[in-house]
């Protein structure tokens, strides 16, 4: 499913960063995983309530919250599937500036 | 030495991409950004001089917000420089404002509404305070005094 992400064009200049920067949480998601380091998603729950939201991107915001909630818990398998959900957006998604 | 002029605006945040955010967005509006990662850099910096505004994170990674406060009163330092808070915590909304600080920006905000507000301060308008609303993810102001 495309989704599309409605981003200020202001923001235009330093979208490459912050994708790269989402690429990042990616390769440090499945390391926090297989070391099951819960206090990394705790972090990454943390820092994706912030940036991502003013970006526009407001589904990585959603899987901030059930990031928070199953590391609290300590559910391997749910951030598992949080991780795929979050590769297949990075993957799927579709930018467009808005004024 | 740090040499302040009108529309200086010292960022306290430790996220360094909420850093680079910030500084585009508020140079893009003329302001002058200068950015410090700790409540101990910030302290160093405002022995120096006064900014116009602080935004200061509320979790710092070397002290707490009050403390920071503290030092800021106890040192006699950014006496009337306004100071809003900058957050992602939940329930900011019942949060009470210590002295000096006159409002909250909850994470994440609305770029125009958020620049909108920093801009009131450009004429001054230190009397400001601004309300919570975490049901658009922004921030109402409201004219008090």
């Amino acid at each position: 499913m495309l989704r599309l992400v409605y981003v200020n064009r202001m923001l235009k200049p330093i979208l490459p960063r912050f994708i790269e920067m989402r690429r990042a949480d990616l390769i440090e998601m499945t390391n926090a995983i297989n070391q099951s380091d819960f206090n990394y998603f705790r972090d990454l729950s943390h820092r994706l309530l912030g940036t991502p939201g003013t970006f526009g991107f407001h589904y990585l915001v959603k899987l901030a919250k059930l990031i928070e909630i199953a590391a609290l818990n300590r559910d391997l398998d749910q951030l598992k599937k949080i991780k795929n959900k979050y590769e297949y957006f990075l993957k799927s998604h579709k930018v467009i500036f808005i004024p | 030495m740090v040499a302040f002029v009108n529309n200086d605006i010292l960022v306290i945040e430790d996220n360094s991409e909420m850093q680079e955010l910030l500084k585009m967005l508020l140079e893009e509006e003329g302001f002058n950004v200068l950015s410090v990662t700790s409540g101990g850099e910030a302290i160093d910096v405002l022995r120096e001089d006064e900014p116009m505004l602080i935004l200061l994170d509320l979790t710092l990674p070397d002290m707490k917000s009050d403390e920071f406060l503290l030092k800021v009163k106890n040192e006699k330092l950014a006496n009337h420089v306004p100071i809003l808070y900058f957050s992602a915590l939940p329930r900011l909304d019942q949060l009470a404002l210590p002295e000096g600080v006159v409002g909250v920006i909850q994470k994440p905000f609305q770029i125009n509404e958020f620049l909108e507000v920093l801009n009131s301060f450009k004429s001054g308008s230190t009397s400001l305070r601004i309300n919570l609303n975490n049901n658009n993810n922004g921030f109402n102001v409201n004219q008090v005094g």
